[in-house]
């Protein structure tokens, strides 16, 4: 077994800011649980193309959100029917959730800070 | 479920995901590939599939050097914990590895020091080369030895390009005085060709150069100093060019001043003063030269036949070849092909070090080398019995899935820490013993420091020797660690030592054990040949005797008038209280006199090619009592063997048995010209204190009466301690002699210590290595003895529980400890032969194969080793059976 860790759960907020990569992939888990290629998709789309993962890319930021606890390995495949039983599926832990709450708060803060400086308009 | 073939492309890709760690692939390849295989399918059109594999390449560039410094840092810090886990055994580690590694590492910063320096104030100095004769080759460019007139061939020979000077092969000591002076300063002076400065790129930093000098114009009484010199002398005076200052009592005028940090060729000899070489019989320099039937008192620069030139040249390095060829030719039609011209590279310089200190750091340094692998033995078996140690550990690991390749890596990244602290350790070591190393050495050779700075090669070195070690030592335990049968592992409770591990720890022994013969015998014989050189029998009676340097020549009087002045120098020191003989000698004890060649010997005929060569010195009557030199036959040279009187000499030993075997030497002739000299005594062989090693050669004594020759050197015997009449001599010559400059004042024991100063620092050396190997040896036979009793405590407990006493199990643990040294020995033996053969010149008086000091060294050996095995083999005989059987 491995030795209980007792050093307290890390805050949301230490984990703060979060690469880019990272948050693009929580935020691509955030409504539903996805496997690699998925995320993949999902990012090219919400950014029309302007951020486009290798699978290098992508699977290293998995690598670093499964370690830290962020993300996690569904053991269960979520649809069967029309996926291929090899791929891996991946879900935001309460953890990871947290965090990418966290993170998008703190983007919420600065864009109301630059609103408020007149960088941007008043009202979006 | 929809199954797809894999899109053609992802092989490759697959393929490509070599780059990343095991771990890595391993988790991820298979997603990753078919990551790739989807967008691959989904991709429209060739430029896309482009932009795919750009992307997945460069993604796969950046991403597998991170997962591999990820992998690294995790295994180091595993790594790390474990280490300390053990304290003493890190420690034990860091120690045995750091002292091999430092001391290896400090005998190569010297080397390197000492190698690597290059005449730096001195541009392109790749482009110099001197030009040696092939029978002085092999001394390096400082053994080269030419004549004036060979010089002005090879200048007047050599092609467009190419630039030829000369310069005096010693560098002499000299007495200046300026206009205001009253008392003369001493200086080192160097007579150069007029081409010297502008071949070594030396521009003047005041004034000019010398005068050209091609083509015998009349010399001028010029000098250009150094910048060191000038400073130190002048005080900087911006006037010194025109200055007018007496060298050896001869009026020079300052014409320049050298370039800052200019201080000649020789690198550890600084020059002061530079002065045209046809000034050598004006300032009366007269060393460091070979003659063959010459007139030394008239110039030499004319005289084919008096060798006492530094010939260098600064040759394009395209063009070496050529120039070889050209100087080849000149060669043979001015003095015949009898020997051919080298040209060696010079960039180094000359140097005093490297002549004195290569050969005995090479040595030194296949010790170390040798102290090293046996580091590297000790630390293999410490590592390896720490693996066999946690062999259930590793079963267990194994058992819950870790790859034995993961483990690999983990063990290898403790070796690699353990190695990287000890590189550290002995970087330290090294900084600090090369430094007092350098200082001790300098010590030895009367000159400055050398520095060995830990420069990038000396860090190179390090981290080559580490990565060798790490080979050695660390690779083969960890490698035999994992290979481990995990259900016997884990059954077996950690105990499970394999008898081929055990083996192997014993040949390890067995090697170090070997290893440590040669070194230990290696210091043995240092220590007996060091002892050998101290009570030589040297053919004088060294103690009180008191050796004084002066020059004649500088002391003001007529040389007509000097014959005089010796004997009034003679009768009053003779008369000082405490001394009871004087006597004169144009060579001391402590040089080897000039050679000069080609004598003919009375019934001898000379072989065909063969150069009849003597040592000769000159010396005033009272010499061979003075110094203790014993007369064998004959008589010595008296007071009655005047300048009227017919030419007689004394000859050594050496040359009476060469030249006249049947014992009929007395009343025989020599001579350089014609058969004038008659022998008329014959003394025992006297050993130059400079070079007690040296072979005795055929040694002629003439009389001081007789020759036209000014002594250089005049030895006192004294009653007492010959230190403490030191100030009576001296008082004694000035009143006899009051302008007599003397050079110097030291005892002969003195000079002895000096001469053997380089052998003692060797042997000092050798024996602290000697000692750091047994010291290696027996910690490693300490611990496998200890561990092989560790291991078997229960049979031991079983044996005794049956009635065996603790006498017969000491009995037994010592046998096997014997037997690995004597298996050493057996090992070692023939490995101390090989390294005798390839030793043998470093040694006097004993033979590389002396089976004395191989017997002691075994003997010392073998007292290390069983000092060590008696404590373990203590525990195993006071074990107790019921302890022993409840621990199974």
């Amino acid at each position: 077994m491995p030795p209980r860790d007792r050093r307290p759960a890390p805050s949301p907020e230490s984990f703060l800011p979060l690469p880019r990569d990272t948050f693009h992939i929580l935020v691509s888990l955030a409504d539903r649980d996805r496997h690699g290629y998925s995320v993949m998709q999902d990012v090219r789309d919400r950014t029309d193309g302007a951020l486009r993962l290798s699978p290098s890319s992508l699977y290293a930021s998995i690598r670093r959100l499964l370690e830290r606890g962020l993300i996690e390995e569904l053991a269960e495949r979520p649809d069967p029917e029309h996926d291929d039983e090899r791929r891996r599926y991946y879900r935001l832990t309460t953890l990871g959730r947290a965090v990418a709450t966290a993170e998008a708060r703190r983007l919420q803060r600065l864009l109301a800070d630059a609103r408020a400086t007149g960088l941007l308009p008043k009202k979006a | 479920m929809t199954r797809h073939r894999p899109p053609p492309g992802s092989r490759a890709f697959r393929a490509l995901l070599a780059l990343y760690p095991a771990a890595f692939r391993d988790e991820y390849r298979r997603e990753m590939t078919l990551v790739f295989a989807d967008r691959y399918r989904d991709a429209d059109g060739a430029a896309e599939r482009a932009r795919l594999w750009f992307e997945a390449v460069t993604g796969l560039l950046m991403e597998a050097p991170k997962e591999h410094g990820r992998m690294i840092a995790r295994d180091l810090r595993y790594a790390w914990h474990s280490l300390r886990r053990q304290p003493m055994l890190t420690a034990t580690i860091v120690i045995v590895l750091g002292f091999g590694l430092g001391a290896n590492t400090a005998i190569f910063s010297l080397l390197n020091a000492m190698t690597a320096r290059t005449l730096g104030s001195i541009p392109h100095p790749d482009e110099l080369v001197a030009v040696n004769t092939r029978e002085y080759a092999l001394g390096g460019p400082e053994g080269s030895r030419l004549s004036g007139p060979m010089f002005e061939h090879l200048r007047d020979a050599a092609p467009a390009g190419v630039r030829v000077a000369a310069m005096s092969r010693g560098i002499a000591h000299v007495y200046t005085r300026t206009a205001d002076e009253r008392e003369t300063t001493p200086a080192s002076l160097q007579l150069v060709s007029s081409d010297f400065f502008s071949l070594v790129g030396a521009a003047p930093a005041l004034g000019r150069s010398l005068p050209d000098d091609r083509h015998n114009q009349a010399p001028d009484a010029v000098a250009v100093i150094s910048y060191g010199y000038w400073q130190r002398r002048f005080g900087g005076a911006a006037d010194v060019v025109g200055r007018v200052m007496t060298i050896n009592n001869v009026a020079f005028t300052i014409v320049g001043v050298g370039p800052r940090a200019f201080t000649g060729v020789w690198l550890e000899a600084p020059v002061d003063v530079w002065v045209p070489l046809a000034m050598q019989s004006a300032v009366k320099y007269s060393q460091n030269f070979s003659a063959d039937g010459a007139d030394l008192g008239r110039p030499w620069l004319t005289q084919p036949n008096v060798w006492w030139l530094h010939v260098v040249a600064r040759v394009p390095s395209s063009r070496s070849a050529v120039v070889a060829g050209v100087f080849n030719a000149t060669r043979s039609s001015t003095a015949g092909a009898d020997a051919g011209l080298v040209l060696q590279p010079f960039s180094h310089g000359f140097s005093q070090f490297r002549q004195r200190f290569m050969l005995p750091l090479q040595a030194l340094f296949v010790m170390t080398a040798l102290v090293l692998l046996i580091a590297c033995a000790n630390v293999a078996n410490l590592l390896l019995s720490r693996a066999i140690a946690r062999q259930r550990e590793i079963g267990v690991r194994l058992a819950l899935g870790a790859g034995r390749s993961d483990l690999l890596r983990l063990l290898l990244a403790e070796s690699a820490l353990l190695i990287a602290f000890a590189t550290i350790a002995a970087l330290a070591l090294a900084h600090w013993t090369s430094g007092a190393l350098a200082r001790a050495a300098a010590a030895t050779a009367d000159a400055a420091p050398l520095a060995a700075p830990i420069d990038w090669r000396v860090l190179g070195f390090a981290a080559l020797s580490a990565c060798l070690s790490m080979l050695l030592c660390g690779v083969f335990p960890a490698w035999r660690a994992t290979r481990v049968n995990v259900l016997a592992a884990l059954r077996s409770g950690g105990r499970g030592a394999t008898i081929r591990s055990s083996r192997i720890a014993r040949a390890l022994v067995v090697a170090q054990i070997a290893l440590s013969l040669v070194l230990v015998t290696g210091t043995g014989l240092f220590v007996r040949s060091f002892h050998n050189l101290q009570y030589a029998d040297l053919g004088i009676d060294a103690s009180h005797l008191l050796s004084v340097r002066i020059d004649p020549r500088l002391s003001g009087e007529e040389p007509s008038r000097l014959p005089a002045m010796y004997a009034r120098v003679i009768d009053a020191v003779s008369a000082a209280p405490g001394v009871r003989a004087a006597s004169f000698a144009m060579c001391g004890l402590d040089s080897s006199c000039a050679t000069q060649g080609s004598y003919a010997v009375e019934g001898r005929p000379p072989r065909k090619g063969e150069s009849v060569d003597f040592r000769v010195n000159v010396v005033s009557p009272a010499y061979f009592s003075t110094v203790g030199m014993p007369i064998v036959a004959g008589r010595a040279l008296d007071a009655h063997d005047t300048a009227t009187a017919p030419r007689v000499a004394v000859v050594n030993k050496t040359l009476a048995e060469t030249y006249f075997p049947n014992g009929a030497a007395i009343g025989r002739r020599v001579g350089l010209d014609a058969l004038d000299t008659e022998i008329i005594g014959v003394v025992e062989d006297a050993r130059a204190l400079n070079n007690i090693a040296g072979l005795p050669a055929p040694a002629i004594f003439m009389a001081l009466a007789q020759q036209p020759i000014v002594p250089r050197s005049l030895t006192v015997r004294t009653v007492g301690d010959p230190g403490l009449s030191a100030e009576t001599v001296r008082m004694a010559i000035g009143a006899a002699a009051p302008l007599l400059p003397i050079e110097s004042m030291t005892t002969v024991d003195e000079q002895l210590a000096r001469g053997l100063s380089r052998d003692r620092l060797a042997t000092l050396l050798t024996t602290g290595l000697g000692v750091l190997a047994l010291g290696l040896a027996g910690f490693g036979l300490f611990g496998v003895i200890s561990y092989a009793v560790s291991r078997r405590t229960s049979e031991f407990g079983v044996r005794m529980a049956l009635g065996a006493s603790p006498a017969s199990i000491l009995r037994q643990v010592m046998r096997e400890a014997l037997a690995l040294i004597v298996v050493g020995a057996v090992v070692g033996a023939p490995l101390v032969w090989i390294a005798g053969r390839a030793a043998s010149t470093l040694f006097f008086g004993v033979s590389p194969h002396d089976w004395i000091t191989m017997m002691a060294a075994l003997f010392v050996l073998s007292l290390a080793g069983i000092a060590c095995s008696l404590r373990p083999a203590w525990r195993a005989a006071s074990i107790d059976p019921v302890i022993a059987l409840r621990q199974e």
